[in-house]
């Protein structure tokens, strides 16, 4: 049931998640991954803007400084053409030049300011000041200024701190392309390596339902052993399953032996007990125990006899006669059979045939077999007036035996159980039946390449097996 | 009836020697395969009980070498195990019908007396007549003393066979083989079930009853 799930799921990413170990840890792995790259990417942005505003201050301070160098050594005029120069040759207004006199009026320089100040600060177009000319005032613009305090007034210098965010975005495009590039690279390859793993666990998985449906003769293939940690696991795998169906060989051998042996005695019994039937002299109280006598020990006969049957078909020496057998046909016929059985019992026995050809291969006989025995089933395990319904569906290529009744059903947990021989429900110790019923048809339905369901009803039970037509 | 029996396992072979000579037979038994050949050749029987299992000539091969003979008396085939495969291959062989051991003589002696007197089914006969029971097979109509009796078509088909077969006990399992034309034993009363609605309407209504129980065998048909 997992197995097939796992199937499923491989086409859905979201539920493959929670089903799968290994995607999820490459999905964890990716995760980490990305959160670490952005934290490295935050932190390098904002250590590298931190930077370069240290430098603008620098620079701002040093230009401040070097002008006041020129103030001191050649006066005022000199200072003057110093700005002059520097303002025409700053590039795109990138640099800010200011002298202010002591009565606060700015003297010369590209920007306006309301008050002059001294020591670093940070300034913003329009706001703290004006750029006459340059494109909206400079509104937008943000700037790292120095003001220094001369005799004659201030000089005050500002940097434009846009290369700042050029930087920045440069700094983003790096990340955004290399470390993305990196990052895809890196999850698409985590997930085809969960993947891969993935599928061999899954193989793995559907291996162990198939030995949990009881074929025991299922083993892992392509296992490298020494490869890695699934190979060894299913080299274990492999081992243990050699192990355990030659346990259950010898078992199942014991139980056929002791089927058979017993069987030998029995018939004797029979055989003695049978002229004595024919007998005219014989009183009719005595007849009729006689009778039962016989009708017991055919029943212990019959119950042999069917687990050597299963044995026969579990044990692979009863190849099913190849023929065409028509499942419609062969159920009208159980039908026609079971129904006065079902009336005398007071249950109401229904057949709904499929309008499609329902064609398999198989032995007629076996499958007439299986169907009797599910409703058979059918009829001791429910209480009258039970509503039982023998159905054939062909859906997809596949046709599909199914019975259906609305009696008391299996718990889920025990649905498996009922397969194994002579397992009985708890409650239906007292009933009559051998027990063998249902795995004789577990043991048939698998010689056709089919599978017993059993399934809720809502109430009761539905026991479908489903066959590739031919 | 002239039976050869050819059978390996000493005991098997006592019980059906015992239980056939006291039913009227005159019985020959062989341990193998080789020998049941030989007295075949030397002598006509009327039917063979044949082992699928036996030393130096298995029951297959004894089938299969006494048809090639052109020796046409029915074969009974014995097979140890309800193996279908056996059961498929004897028939294919040659044999007539066949028997899953272990069986009860009761079984036994019907087949044998079905196969004595297979040749006699009139297979051309429209009508069918026990008694004041009569059957007319191509109208589908089934009356006794005069009154149509009303059957299903299931009723029909085992009215039908125990008619043919009037006269010789139909056991439980030769009835599902040629009513329902399976050879396995259902779990519920099956063939009872289906004989006592068929005796409720060709018996019940009338003072004498045909069809009998016959006990620890089956069913036979008869006035």
């Amino acid at each position: 049931m997992t197995g097939r799930h796992h199937i499923r799921d491989f086409f859905s990413p979201l539920r493959a998640l929670t089903f799968s170990a290994p995607l999820r840890l490459a999905a964890l792995v990716s995760a980490i991954f990305v959160v670490a790259t952005l934290v490295a990417g935050a932190i390098s942005f904002f250590v590298l803007a931190d930077q370069l505003r240290t430098q603008l201050q620098k620079d701002a301070r040093q230009m401040a400084e070097n002008l006041a160098a020129t103030y001191q050594v050649a006066g005022l005029p000199e200072l003057h053409a110093q700005i002059a120069t520097n303002v025409a040759t700053t590039r795109g207004g990138e640099n800010l030049y200011l002298f202010m006199d002591n009565s606060k009026n700015a003297v010369f320089g590209n920007f306006v300011i309301d008050k002059p100040f001294t020591g670093p600060r940070d300034l913003s177009g329009g706001k703290d000041i004006i750029l006459p000319y340059a494109k909206g005032n400079g509104i937008g613009q943000h700037f790292v200024a120095f003001g220094l305090r001369l005799p004659a007034g201030w000089i005050i210098t500002a940097r434009d701190t846009r290369a700042i965010a050029a930087t920045q975005r440069i700094l983003m495009g790096a990340i955004g392309w290399g470390l993305g590039v990196a990052m895809f690279a890196s999850v698409a390859l985590a997930f085809v390596l969960a993947r891969r793993t993935e599928r061999r666990i899954a193989k793995l998985n559907r291996l162990l339902d198939d030995v949990a449906q009881g074929n025991l003769s299922a083993r892992f293939h392509d296992v490298r052993p020494r490869s890695d940690d699934i190979g060894r696991v299913a080299a274990s795998l492999n081992t243990m399953l050699d192990r355990l169906s030659m346990t259950v060989d010898s078992l199942r051998q014991i139980s056929n032996d002791v089927a058979h042996d017993l069987r030998t005695p029995l018939t004797r019994l029979r055989n003695r007990l049978e002229p004595l039937l024919s007998q005219k002299d014989l009183p009719e109280s005595a007849a009729q125990e006689l009778e039962l006598a016989v009708g017991e020990v055919e029943a212990i006969v019959k119950t042999f006899n069917a687990v050597l049957r299963i044995a026969q078909i579990e044990g692979g020496n009863a190849r099913p006669r190849t023929e065409s057998v028509d499942l419609n046909d062969l159920c009208s016929t159980v039908y026609e059979m079971l129904d006065p059985v079902a009336e005398e019992m007071g249950h109401a026995l229904e057949v709904s045939l499929s309008e499609h050809p329902a064609i398999v291969e198989g032995d007629r006989d076996m499958l007439a077999q299986a169907v009797v025995n599910l409703v058979e089933n059918a009829f001791t395990h429910t209480q009258e007036p039970a509503h039982i319904t023998l159905e054939v569906e062909v859906k997809d290529g596949r046709a599909c035996l199914r019975v259906s009744d609305n009696g008391p059903g299996i718990p889920p947990d025990e649905r498996e159980l009922v397969f194994r021989r002579f397992y009985r429900l708890e409650k239906n110790r007292s009933k009559q039946g051998s027990g063998l019923g249902l795995s004789l048809v577990a043991a048939i339905a698998r010689l056709h390449g089919g599978r017993v369901e059993l399934a809720d009803n809502n109430p009761g039970l539905t026991a479908s097996i489903c066959f590739s037509t031919i | 009836m002239k039976i050869l029996i050819a059978e390996d396992d000493p005991q098997t072979a006592d019980y059906l020697r015992k239980g056939l000579t006291s039913e009227g037979h005159n019985v020959d038994h062989v341990p193998n395969g080789r020998e049941a050949l030989t007295q075949a050749t030397l002598q006509p029987y009327d039917l063979f009980l044949v082992d699928r299992m036996m030393p130096e000539l298995d029951g297959l091969a004894l089938v299969k070498a006494l048809r090639a003979a052109k020796i046409t008396s029915p074969i009974l085939f014995l097979t140890a195990l309800d193996g279908v495969d056996d059961r498929v291959e004897g028939l294919n062989a040659g044999a007539d019908d066949y028997l899953v051991k272990p069986f009860s003589f009761a079984e036994l002696s019907a087949r044998i007396q079905a196969l004595a007197r297979r040749p006699a089914m009139q297979a051309d006969t429209t009508v069918l007549k026990v008694g004041d029971l009569e059957m007319d097979l191509v109208r589908r109509i089934v009356t006794r003393a005069g009154q149509v009796i009303d059957l299903q078509p299931r009723e029909f088909r085992l009215l039908e066979h125990l008619m043919r077969t009037r006269g010789r006990v139909q056991t439980r399992t030769m009835l599902l083989e040629a009513v329902w034309g399976i050879h396995f034993d259902p779990n519920t009363s099956v063939v009872e079930t289906h004989i006592s609605r068929l005796r409720a309407k060709i018996d019940k209504p009338f003072e004498t009853s045909l069809l009998h129980t016959v006990r620890g065998a089956g069913y036979m048909l008869g006035s």
